[in-house]
């Protein structure tokens, strides 16, 4: 499973997520078996090469119908910030739907 | 004589989507039909070299450059999709197919339109089986040059979408 997730640096460990219009880099992060199997980091999103699954955005006013036009599934993460944080609720199924 | 117009079922606001690696005038009848029953069709163009178009009836026409990407679809919102020259040129033409698969309302068309050289219609037909389409059909001789490989989206079938 491909996910997206809009972030502040390309370090994997400082990096927090930002907001859609704000990302300084892009994490593409391949999930499998309930654990992170690989990231890379992009500073334009239009340089990946494959069909994705999901975006994690940082609030429900995010700009996100290029991602709902890509068939992505959109979550939010309210209250998490750094990558694990954010893979943790996404196999707990802590992340939000988008409210509207 | 039948034509590739004859196809499709029009009624009023119909929505179509041809996805192509180069836009031909094979699909000219197709537009003016749809045009006469106030329908719609979005074109996304997987090329260099971006066709403009200034029909009416055509209103979506957009470029893609990168060849492994998805084009723009949310879900269930076509009543048939056309893939003309797309399998070989795309890097990834299985998972376009289930992209397509998702973009479809249910009983909805998928339309594969491949050069009668490329002698692929088989393995198409097959691809289609694999990624949920159930009644594919091929058809010879309706478009000159080329095969029509035609499969459903059948409610409640595969996937169960």
């Amino acid at each position: 499973m491909l996910i997206l997730i809009p972030v502040d640096s390309n370090k994997r460990d400082s990096a927090e997520i930002s907001s859609v219009l704000e990302a300084k880099f892009w994490a593409l992060l391949d999930i499998d078996e309930g654990k992170i199997q690989k990231i890379d980091f992009y500073d334009d999103k239009e340089k990946i090469d494959n069909f994705m699954d999901a975006v994690v955005v940082n609030s429900d006013f995010e700009q996100v119908m290029e991602f709902i036009e890509a068939q992505m599934m959109v979550l939010v993460a309210h209250t998490q910030k750094n990558i694990d944080d954010i893979v943790e609720a996404y196999l707990f199924r802590e992340l939000h739907q988008l409210a509207h | 004589m039948a034509s590739f117009k004859d196809l499709f079922e029009f009624s009023p606001a119909l929505k179509l989507k041809l996805v192509t690696s180069g836009y031909e005038d094979i699909f000219l009848d197709l537009i003016k039909e749809i045009n006469k029953y106030d329908g719609s069709l979005d074109i996304a163009q997987y090329t260099d070299k971006f066709i403009k178009l200034d029909l009416e009836g055509v209103s979506q026409n957009y470029q893609i450059e990168n060849f492994s990407r998805p084009y723009k679809a949310v879900a269930r919102d076509y009543e048939s999709i056309i893939l003309h020259n797309m399998m070989q040129v795309h890097k990834s033409p299985k998972k376009l197919i289930e992209f397509t698969y998702k973009a479809l309302e249910n009983s909805a068309l998928i339309i594969l339109l491949e050069k009668k050289s490329l002698q692929n219609e088989y393995e198409l037909k097959e691809l289609l089986d694999e990624c949920e389409f159930r009644a594919s059909n091929i058809i010879y001789d309706l478009v000159d040059d080329y095969n029509i490989i035609v499969a459903k989206k059948m409610h409640m079938w595969g996937n169960g979408l």
